[in-house]
């Protein structure tokens, strides 16, 4: 769980060490989920939150609702298929983008006056400069970017997930004795 | 006796002094009322009130090895572009807007103010000290294991990213366009994921074996105290805030 929460902070470093155009700030809660299961991905997603929101970004804080549903979504779509397949990994990351959106715009436009101190701000001012209300040049623009990032937040997944040693796999999923390993 | 800079401009302070030694308690209560004060007041005073918060947190000795004064102003300074783009400026017809001070200034101050409270927090809470007040407060011994296993986790891990990252790049990889970079990204990641679980399975194991999951209270060795000053901070800042919010 701690290195799910750490991947989620830790990945974001690595984004901006190669100044990709996304967050994959989720890898470790989708990961985590798809693993070890819902609860397990809750507590990474809303640890990576607490932890982000002490070492680097305070307002981040605001959307720890948005990593439980990540999870929450994360895991009823893995019960359909979710990184099963190519196919079902793209329709679930596309799900997933969604739904994360929906969930954080509201408070990125009440909380925050329409500004969530990502690079989704641009889109939001140049679709609010061209008269969109705020909440829906908010929502346009983290839908967006949002349904990229979480396709490939997905794609990723599928791959840590086919590119890991089966011994490891086993280990983490507690099929091997390793209660403590959960920690 | 080690002497450190002083709160009050200048003169030194004692490592044992009263003011420095404040419980993080009173710490994290003096932090929660103020940004209630700030986000209770009216805008105008509210603004005076953070600004001034603010600068004298910037000039606050650092007691902790967080440093977060820089990223919190370029933070902060994002925001203000940001705010000012998002609700002054028009395109049909192209000018800036008026009467957009007071959105501009209510949204901002919901973002300084838990910006000033975590950068107050972070400059005069060691982690030590957090450490046992989590365990003085009887929170989850699991709790406060995943919390601090992950802070330390962090930079090993972006130490490991950066090391497999200058690999990369030393072998040539091309990272030109973004689809290149996601390219160079994604087999780095396995790698690194599979031996930080090596190196957590390892802690972990360490972990059991000094007691961790036996049931009973857990120890600490930094000693935390709740003094007269702390009953005195703590009544005066709500006084304060009482009084101000009236």
């Amino acid at each position: 769980m701690a290195l799910g929460a750490a991947l989620n902070v830790s990945v974001g470093y690595l984004v901006n060490l190669f100044k990709l155009p996304f967050f994959l700030d989720s890898i470790g809660t989708v990961l985590i989920t798809a693993l070890c299961g819902w609860g397990y991905g809750v507590a990474v997603g809303v640890s990576g939150v607490l932890i982000l929101a002490i070492t680097a970004n305070p307002t981040v804080i605001a959307y720890v609702g948005t990593s439980f549903v990540i999870a929450t979504v994360a895991a009823l779509l893995i019960r359909i298929g979710f990184l099963k397949t190519v196919r079902m990994t793209i329709l679930g990351g596309i799900v997933l983008g969604i739904v994360s959106s929906a969930s954080s715009a509201p408070v990125t436009t009440l909380l925050y006056g329409g500004v969530s101190l990502a690079g989704s701000d641009a889109i939001t001012a140049f679709l609010k400069a061209f008269g969109l209300p705020l909440w829906k040049s908010v929502l346009i623009s983290s839908v967006m970017t949002d349904v990229f990032d979480k396709v490939c937040t997905g794609i990723i997944c599928f791959m840590l997930i086919r590119s890991l040693p089966a011994r490891l796999l086993a280990r983490i999923k507690g099929t091997v004795d390793s209660s403590a390993e959960r920690l | 006796m080690r002497l450190l800079p002083s709160h009050t401009f200048g003169l030194p302070v004692p490592d044992s002094s009263k003011t420095y030694t404040l419980h993080p308690f009173t710490r994290i209560i003096i932090a929660l009322e103020l940004s209630v004060l700030v986000l209770m007041s009216p805008y105008s005073r509210a603004f005076l009130l953070i600004a001034v918060f603010f600068t004298i947190i910037l000039f606050l000795p650092q007691r902790s090895d967080t440093r977060l004064a820089r990223p919190c102003i370029r933070l902060l300074s994002i925001a203000a572009l940001f705010l000012f783009l998002l609700h002054g400026i028009t395109f049909n017809p192209f000018g800036f807007s008026e009467n957009v001070f007071s959105i501009v200034l209510a949204s901002f101050l919901r973002i300084v103010t838990p910006v000033t409270a975590v950068l107050y927090l972070s400059k005069t809470i060691r982690s030590e000290e957090f450490f046992a007040l989590c365990l003085d407060f009887r929170m989850p011994p699991a709790v406060i294991m995943i919390l601090f296993r992950t802070i330390w986790l962090v930079p090993r891990l972006m130490e490991r990213m950066d090391e497999v990252v200058v690999a990369q790049k030393l072998r040539g990889i091309p990272i030109r366009t973004p689809y290149q970079r996601l390219l160079a990204i994604i087999p780095t990641l396995s790698t690194i994921f599979s031996s930080m679980i090596e190196e957590t399975s390892e802690n972990a194991l360490v972990l059991s074996t000094r007691g961790f999951l036996l049931p009973g209270r857990k120890s600490h060795v930094t000693r935390l105290s709740f003094r007269i000053l702390d009953v005195l901070l703590i009544t005066l800042t709500t006084l304060l805030m009482v009084f101000l919010c009236w």
